[in-house]
């Protein structure tokens, strides 16, 4: 195992107030990494920082090796670092499947002239972007528009167009908000299988039980600062943690439960 | 030192303006949300009817005699002393018809508009703008007088013993500016009226809960913008020159940069914007030429180009690359659709266009089936930058006129020829290579056009263009050191051929409609048509779309947003490069007075109108654009009743119409019986036709009844003005309905609440509306 994302002493400043302060945080390839923290704790800013959409005011960012922290949003998910939106951000005028095929799509900076004459031409994309639509069980919504989808269902695309890329490691903002708590249990045992394709899993969520009961190793968020990591049974029983966030009972009680769903889906399947 | 000062001081008055001007903007922006292109337009009305009123005494109204009947005519203007009136009545007048301007605009366009998105607001005053600008063209005449002059004549000898002499007018514009700039701040900071506007431009809800009505606020602020411009109109007198509706309102351009110096909001940087316009514009054009190493031909340039500057800077300066986190998420444009059986479709349409330009060959609808399709070429472009990427471009018939000209002067070899006295220098190449010189050209200066888009969003974007469609045709189009066109003479662009095959315009009777021609553009414009179709359905257009959907969530794809912009603006300019080399070979000749940076804002109406996320809306948009199809038959059955300007004026208000009911334009709605006749034609099944005439439904069957009608009789007068009514309602037939509809079902909902609530009546039964009302009330 090896590290495959690592941000150094990163800190984001908005006018004085540091949304993010001196975070160190190491994501090893091939495990589901989860961050937590209540609302306001930096999680959302920490990702924009990752991807690119929010310039640090100081540190640096890794990925597979190479030093990222200069690099365009685009260059980064080029390089196979890709995220979702907390507000999915859907291209709602596109079909499912052609939201998964730009993110999938590598265009050369000439493919625009092939594209004039033949544009319908089986792309090499398109495996992946299959593979991305199949695992996410969205093969019967394939062409219709991410606008007349319900909630649910554009949640699980806008995860599916995260991995239709083939990243090396996808960052997911907070993929079980709004869902219940079967689903977001169903979305949690999808997340293991993404580790067959070789993606690194890095979570964002407020749900404790799937956090706690998917992830391998987890990072706790206050105030921009990290107060606690390790495995979840480490945060589970971690007195920063649960003083900090959890509250003494709450938590366990929606781990416990997180768990007898998780219990109850496989018995399903 | 002291002479290029005393120069400048002489743009105080120009300065004053463009204030009085920007004053509007900023307070019409802050009260609807609204960057009212037509500020200009409306001082420019009221500069007229001032105008009129002093010199004739005639109140002339803000609309045209529509019914293309001598019999039966609409008032359009009021008589009240035909000696003239004095200035102080004549002053109250004019002020009191800009107020009404700004009821009007803000009722009949911008309310409704307050959902759309922001390109439907652009369209709603660019709407506005078309309208008065056709409506003074065609009720003021184009005599272009010379203004009467409010402002104390005269010179101060000597200002400020600067050693030269300024204008009174000048001063005591520039004076009057700051002083009602400074009126109105003082409004706006200390009475609660201005604390409400406020607040409600920072929170629309918030305001509602505290009890303000956002809809009166904006209503207010209409009026007091309109009033603004119309204090500009009356009084720049003589500064800006002769009245020219045309040149008058394209004054909006400097006015817009000074409102964006004062972020759409500051008043007082807002004034000071525009006096400082005004004065740095006349440094530019009156003192740097009278330097010995200033070239004379660049003269016009240095002056109109420097609100482009202004403007470009400060926008680049203030933009972002990607539009921040929580931005708030603009209403979107109509769905792009995706096109099918392509091939079909240009085999089918073409053949059509083909048999149509041979009916029309030799005769007088030869021209309007050229000019329809090679307009249907620029509208091209317009979808693939506007409907696939959404950027808002209002100079794409400039980046057209850039290929022509440069064409025209690439085939030029100085040699006299049979339009111009005076011939152009040249190195008279081949036709083949001169067109692609031209049109790399276009792209080149597209892309450059372009840049600016990669900070500068919405309809900030479209301000940066439409003061780059100005600067153009100064830097470019009328400057003869580049153009070398002597004193606006045109130049010749000798006839295309096509192995030893004269594809030229001039046909049999010496008309400009030869079949040849019309076949060379019905293949361009079917291969153009077809390009942009597999744009669409490759990945180039859904990274396109995904830019136009969401640009940050496209960058989290991989999408360099960057990149993708330029791309699209290069391929629309080449597009519309490309119907600029069709247009100089369709007039065969080229000079600047055909290419007004006004005719991109027609263009962009038009294709809005026609339906701008589609191949078939360009299409739609050829027809109806002015000198199209459209106005060719209309003006076969009226006699040549329906001039330019009224194309205008009617594209205006159905421009304005379309905005607010019809967002999509007209494309989508013929779409669904288009379709089903395409099945029809392709299974040849009977019943697909009732299938048809059902989904086109009561808008075509309205719109039948003219084409029975003009089968039944072909010229009685009363029929023809019948038949131009006709289509119109047909086309407006679903918006009215729906509107009144809505009407009369608030109408009653409020009789029946009523009702109800009146004591002593038992179980309502169902009553006539009439009866309801009455009770209610």
């Amino acid at each position: 195992m090896t590290a495959i994302l690592e941000a150094k002493g990163l800190t984001v400043s908005y006018g004085g107030l540091n949304a993010n302060d001196d975070v160190d945080l190491v994501v090893q390839s091939g495990m589901v990494c989860g961050l937590i923290g209540p609302n306001g704790a930096g999680k959302t800013t920490f990702i924009d920082a990752i991807t690119g959409f929010t310039p640090p005011t100081r540190g640096t960012v890794h990925f597979n090796g190479h030093d990222i922290t200069s690099l365009s949003p685009a260059q980064r998910a080029d390089a196979g670092l890709t995220r979702t939106f907390q507000s999915l951000e859907l291209f709602d005028d596109l079909t499912v499947w052609d939201n998964l095929l730009v993110h999938a799509e590598r265009p050369s900076f000439t493919s625009f002239l092939t594209d004039l004459v033949r544009p319908n031409r089986r792309l090499a994309a398109s495996e992946q972007a299959e593979w991305a639509l199949n695992i996410m069980g969205l093969g019967d919504l394939r062409d219709r528009l991410t606008l007349d989808l319900s909630h649910g269902q554009r949640k699980l695309v806008s995860v599916a167009r995260a991995l239709a890329s083939r990243p090396k490691v996808v960052l997911l903002d907070e993929p079980a908000a709004g869902l219940d708590t079967a689903e977001s249990q169903t979305l949690g045992s999808h997340l293991r299988d993404f580790l067959t394709q070789d993606i690194t899993v890095f979570l964002i969520d407020h749900d404790m039980g799937l956090v706690l009961n998917v992830c391998d190793y987890i990072y706790v968020l206050d105030f921009g600062r990290i107060i606690a990591q390790g495995t979840p049974d480490q945060i589970r029983t971690d007195p920063a943690v649960i003083g900090a966030y959890l509250g003494a009972e709450a938590g366990e009680l929606q781990a416990q439960e997180g768990a007898a769903a998780a219990a109850a889906a496989g018995r399903n399947h | 030192m002291k002479d290029p000062i005393a120069i400048m001081l002489g743009g105080l008055g120009q300065g004053g303006f463009f204030a009085l001007i920007a004053i509007g903007i900023v307070i019409a922006f802050r009260g609807s949300g609204v960057i009212n292109f037509a500020q200009g337009a409306i001082a420019m009305f009221i500069a007229f009817e001032f105008d009129s009123m002093r010199k004739k005494g005639v109140l002339q109204l803000p609309w045209i005699d529509f019914l293309p009947t001598d019999a039966l005519n609409v008032p359009v203007r009021i008589t009240i002393d035909s000696g003239g009136l004095g200035v102080f009545p004549s002053f109250v007048i004019a002020l009191a018809m800009s107020a009404f301007l700004g009821v009007v605009a803000h009722y009949l366009v911008f309310r409704p508009l307050r959902n759309a998105a922001p390109l439907g607001k652009v369209i709603g005053s660019l709407g506005l703008m078309l309208y008065l600008q056709g409506v003074a063209l065609k009720n003021f005449g184009t005599e272009n007088p010379q203004p009467s002059v409010v402002l104390p004549k005269g010179l101060f000898n000597n200002f400020l013993g600067l050693g030269k002499p300024l204008a009174k007018e000048s001063f005591f514009l520039a004076v009057f500016a700051v002083v009602f700039g400074a009126a109105l701040w003082a409004f706006f900071r200390y009475t609660r009226f201005g604390l409400a506007t406020r607040a409600a431009a920072g929170n629309e809800k918030g305001a509602v809960l505290l009890g303000y009505s956002p809809e009166r606020l904006a209503l207010a602020n209409w009026v007091v913008a309109s009033v603004a411009a119309g204090l500009a109109g009356v009084l720049v007198g003589s500064i800006t020159g002769a009245l020219n509706p045309v040149k008058f309102t394209g004054l909006v351009v400097p006015a817009l940069g000074a409102a964006l110096i004062g972020k759409l909001s500051s008043i007082p940087f807002a004034t000071a914007g525009g006096i400082g316009i005004g004065l740095l514009q006349t440094l530019a054009g009156v003192w740097l030429p009278t330097n010995s190493w200033f070239p004379l031909a660049w003269q016009a340039t240095a002056a109109n180009a420097l609100p482009l500057v202004v403007i470009v800077f400060v926008l680049f300066v203030r933009g972002r690359s990607l539009p921040i986190r929580g931005t708030v998420e603009e209403k979107r444009l109509p769905l792009a659709p995706y096109p099918k059986r392509v091939w079909q479709h240009s085999l089918i349409w073409g053949a059509a266009a083909i048999a149509l330009a041979a009916w029309a060959d030799g005769g007088k609808f030869g021209f309007s089936v050229t000019t329809t399709l090679i307009t249907a070429m620029v509208m091209l472009s317009y979808v693939v930058l506007t409907g696939y990427v959404g950027q808002i471009s209002l100079a794409q018939m400039s980046i057209a006129g850039c290929a022509a000209f440069m064409t025209a002067r690439m085939l030029a070899n100085g040699t006299p020829n049979e339009v111009s006295a005076f011939p152009v220098s040249g190195p008279g190449l081949p036709w083949p290579l001169a067109a692609g010189i031209g049109i790399v050209f276009s792209v080149v200066v597209g892309v450059v056009l372009g840049l600016p888009a990669l900070r500068v969003r919405g309809v900030q974007l479209a301000v940066v263009t439409m003061a780059a469609a100005v600067s153009l045709q100064s830097i470019y189009f009328e400057n003869e050191l580049l153009t070398d066109q002597t004193a606006g003479s045109p130049a010749y662009l000798k006839n295309p051929t096509f192995f030893g095959i004269d594809l030229g315009v001039v046909g049999k009777n010496g008309l400009n409609s030869s079949l040849k021609f019309a076949i060379f553009t019905v293949v361009v414009l079917v291969g153009l048509a077809v390009l942009v179709a597999n744009i669409r359905r490759s990945g180039t257009g859904r990274r396109f779309l995904a830019v136009r959907a969401n640009e940050r969530a496209a960058a989290a794809a991989g999408v360099n947003v960057m990149r993708t912009k330029l791309l699209a603006f290069a391929i629309a300019s080449a597009i519309a490069g490309i119907s600029g080399v069709m247009f100089g070979y369709q007039a065969r000749q080229i000079s600047s007075a055909n290419w007004v940076f006004f005719l991109s804002l027609s263009v962009l109406a038009f294709a809005y109108l026609g339906g701008i996320t589609s191949i078939n809306g360009a299409m739609i948009g050829g027809i109806i654009f002015a000198n199209g199809l459209i106005t060719a038959w209309a003006n076969h059955h009226f006699h040549n009743a329906i001039s330019v300007d009224l194309t205008s004026i009617i594209g205006g208000a159905a421009l304005v119409f379309t905005a607010i009911h019809n967002p999509g334009g007209i494309a989508p709605r013929l779409q669904p019986g288009f379709q089903y006749l395409g099945n029809w034609l392709l299974r040849a099944r009977g019943k697909e036709w009732l299938k048809a005439i059902r989904a086109v439904g009561p808008g075509a069957a309205v719109a039948a009844i003219p084409v029975a009608l003009l089968l039944w009789n072909k010229a009685e007068e009363w029929r023809n003005w019948f038949l131009l009514l006709v289509p119109l309602s047909g086309i407006f037939f679903r918006g009215i309905s729906k509107d009144l509809f809505g009407f009369l079902k608030r109408v009653i909902t409020k009789g029946e609440a009523g009702a109800h609530a009146a004591p002593g009546h038992g179980a309502p039964a169902p009553v006539p509306a009439a009866t309801v009302t009455e009770q209610g009330a």
